[in-house]
């Protein structure tokens, strides 16, 4: 499990980005003193660093400055300031990445997944699995016993989502707030339709019925 | 004016008049020239200077002394030149001129900034009256326990986006340039302003149509991002009941400029206020329809395009469509 730690001085804020993360399989902790950050950072070693901009003692940039002495850890900048130009300051300073608040939660997630996979610290994504059929959803193959099959990205994203939410309900716009966010637009007919291109390649490699339709408020996998 | 400050003034004159006086007594004497001659060339030219003066010295006195009774009690000075005064001498008339011409446009300034203080502030009281808007829902939604998180996100957005607004509108008003431009992909941008406005535009099912976006231009990421922020927020404001509404983004490079354009098939706007749109504060048949109007949104779009040196422009047929188009000059000298 990836440690992460929140250098934020608004302990509210702090403590739901915390729960947010630990929520979503990362081990997260927060700095409650703001002496010394960077040392304090170092000295607790973490995978990656979420570090505010602007912070009581010292500001974040020269916290970040002064921690890319002796520390190459990757951090992601959280700021309210969200000029370009701060952005090109911080990535000058050593920024891995840079947020502006208030940010979307799973934005914000699929930025420190893509920091920790570019830096190769990432944990091996765990293989979706569900009775006899396997899902690599980068790749977008579906396994089903020794026949694989191609998925699109969005069918891909569609199956992994209800994979990752196996029996419960997974409503219509859960499914196309989740596609949005992995940069597809779909509407309503566009999900009909890609739902039932999954139902079918599932069909023809014999997993038939496994996406049950709930009348007027979603899909489950059962 | 005092006789000192008169007599230090005409210093020059006075002297020459002494210099005459001594040459005519050398010249005098030099050429045996009779003395009572000497007497009236001297004393004659004299008197006359003397006489000349007296009169200029008692004309400047009196304007200076009347200038000075009106100046005095005057409450706000500037306003001097709108007095009834008539300068005397030639060089009066000037400085007359000059400090009226000072004055003027010393007033107009003033008039400006008077204007634009009582337009922020009149936008500063509608945005509040706006904004307590979504505040006053999320305060009824925690006292009644209500805990559709869906509805609070709405309202949290609605807070984010005033907020934003805001925001760039001191950035579009103030003089410093605060913005930086790069090349911008934009795809990327318009992503990321669909991914902001999520939730507004998949709760009303909206339909999103992308083409040919994959191009690169010269400008603010963040503030387009705005810009574009805005327009969508419109395309959904002003979408017309009758059908889904939609928004295609289509871009198209040409040869100096790539444009973007943003077409919704909304309630569209009247051909009378289609030329106002982007004046401040103006709202338009469709604004009063609108509670939710302040008429800022596309005001704040066109003074952030001037500085980025984009071209804003909107097309519409009432009931049909409206399109806004925003043109990107190519920079050579970023591509350099």
């Amino acid at each position: 499990m990836n440690r992460i730690l929140i250098v934020e001085d608004e302990l509210a804020l702090a403590q739901e980005l915390q729960y947010f993360l630990v929520s979503n399989q990362y081990e997260a902790e927060y700095l409650t003193e703001f002496n010394n950050v960077a040392k304090q950072i170092i000295a607790f070693a973490p995978d990656m660093v979420l570090l505010d901009i602007q912070l009581p003692e010292a500001d974040g940039q020269n916290i970040l400055r002064e921690l890319r002495k002796d520390s190459d850890i990757p951090v992601i900048m959280l700021t309210s300031k969200n000029t370009e130009m701060d952005e090109v300051l911080s990535m000058s300073f050593g920024a891995d990445d840079f947020i502006s608040k208030p940010y979307n939660p799973s934005i914000l997630l699929l930025h420190i997944e893509a920091v920790l996979k570019r830096l190769g610290k990432q944990d091996s994504p765990k293989a979706l699995t569900y009775k006899d059929m396997t899902l690599e959803e980068a790749r977008g193959i579906l396994r089903v016993g020794q026949m694989e099959l191609v998925l699109t990205k969005n069918e891909a994203a569609i199956l992994s989502y209800l994979l990752k939410h196996k029996k419960q309900i997974v409503t219509r716009e859960e499914l196309i707030s989740y596609l949005w966010d992995s940069e597809a637009f779909v509407d309503d007919n566009t999900l009909t339709v890609n739902m039932n291109r999954v139902r079918k390649k599932l069909q023809e490699s014999g997993m038939e019925d496994v996406i049950h339709t709930k009348r007027g408020i979603g899909y489950m996998l059962e | 004016m005092t006789l000192r400050m008169f007599i230090k003034q005409k210093m020059g004159v006075l002297c020459a008049a002494a210099s005459y006086l001594l040459m005519v007594r050398l010249f005098g004497y030099a050429c045996k020239i009779r003395t009572d001659f000497l007497i009236f060339v001297s004393v004659v030219p004299l008197l006359l200077l003397l006489v000349f003066l007296g009169v200029e010295y008692y004309r400047k006195h009196r304007f200076y002394k009347e200038l000075f009774a009106i100046l005095e009690p005057l409450d706000q000075k500037y306003l001097i030149t709108e007095m009834e005064l008539a300068p005397t001498g030639e060089e009066e008339k000037i400085w007359m001129d000059i400090l009226y011409q000072v004055g003027k446009s010393m007033r107009e300034h003033l008039n400006e900034t008077e204007d634009a203080m009582r337009e922020l502030r009149e936008y500063i009281e509608l945005w509040i009256h706006e904004i307590k808007i979504p505040i006053a829902a999320l305060q009824l939604m925690n006292y009644n326990g209500n805990t559709d998180l869906k509805k609070q996100k709405v309202q949290l957005d609605r807070l984010y986006h005033f907020v934003e607004q805001i925001l760039f509108y001191a950035r579009a008003d103030a003089p410093e340039k605060d913005y930086l431009l790069t090349d911008s992909n934009l795809k990327q941008v318009i992503h990321q302003v669909l991914q902001e406005n999520k939730t507004l535009l998949i709760g009303n099912h909206v339909r999103v149509e992308r083409n040919h976006l994959d191009v690169s231009v010269v400008t603010d990421s963040k503030w387009l991002a705005f810009m574009l922020g805005q327009i969508v927020n419109n395309c959904v404001k002003y979408k017309a009941d009758d059908r889904n509404p939609e928004i295609v983004f289509t871009a198209r490079q040409e040869e100096e400029k790539t444009v973007l354009w943003i077409r919704d098939n909304g309630i569209g706007i009247r051909e009378a206020d289609l030329g106002r749109v982007f004046e401040k504060s103006f709202t338009g048949e469709n604004g009063r329809k609108q509670t939710t109007s302040t008429g800022m949104g596309l005001y704040i779009c066109k003074q952030l395009c001037n500085k980025l040196g984009h071209t804003l422009s909107v097309r519409s047929e009432p009931g049909v469509y409206t399109e806004v188009c925003i043109e990107f000059g190519r920079n050579r000298f970023i591509e350099m």
